[in-house]
């Protein structure tokens, strides 16, 4: 078992739980090799 | 002196814009819900999980339109029960730069009050995603760093 993965998971999955839980956007940027898209 | 000549201001115009899209790009990475009422229980809506080494180009609800996102990195989505279809890469981060494989598609049938963890064996430019359900305490077991 790797306890650092594993932590690491459930850890994130409290986190989020516990937090804003925000909702995706219907358009959002991203930046893959090198260049800048917008997605829709 | 460069500040507050025209070169300068030239530059900050050209670097601004492109230092907020990479923010906004980089938001996506953590979690996000992809359902936009009231929150639910965890016991009603199903996690995936993907690996680092995953990028994530967009995820498709079986007969709705696809919300893109750039999620490279540590991502979750936070899904509501139902058959999804989602476009991905793996991604290999070195030092000075990232290179991507071609983009595989993941079929996922979620259920609720599951948690998927998604990761993928590599063999050269290709890559083949997999699945393993982490519902339960002891299924973390099978999670280890040896995928990519």
């Amino acid at each position: 078992m790797n306890f650092f993965e594993a932590d690491t998971v459930r850890n994130a999955i409290n986190k989020y739980f516990n937090g804003d839980r925000v909702v995706i956007k219907e358009t959002q940027f991203s930046m893959q090799n090198g260049s800048v898209s917008i997605w829709k | 002196m460069l500040i507050g000549t025209r070169k300068f201001n030239r530059l900050v115009l050209i670097c601004l814009p492109v230092l907020l899209l990479c923010f906004s790009g980089c938001a996506t990475s953590g979690g996000r819900r992809f359902y936009s009422d009231t929150p639910r229980q965890i016991k009603d809506v199903a996690i995936v999980y993907c690996h680092p080494a995953c990028s994530v180009n967009s995820i498709t609800e079986s007969g709705k339109p696809a919300k893109n996102l750039y999620g490279g990195g540590r991502f979750l989505a936070e899904l509501l029960p139902g058959d999804y279809s989602f476009i991905m890469r793996y991604v290999k981060d070195t030092t000075y730069e990232s290179s991507y494989g071609k983009p595989a598609t993941l079929e996922l049938h979620v259920e609720p009050g599951h948690v998927y963890y998604v990761s993928g064996k590599a063999e050269g430019n290709t890559w083949h995603p997999e699945v393993i359900n982490i519902t339960k305490d002891e299924d973390y077991n099978k999670l280890n760093n040896e995928f990519f």
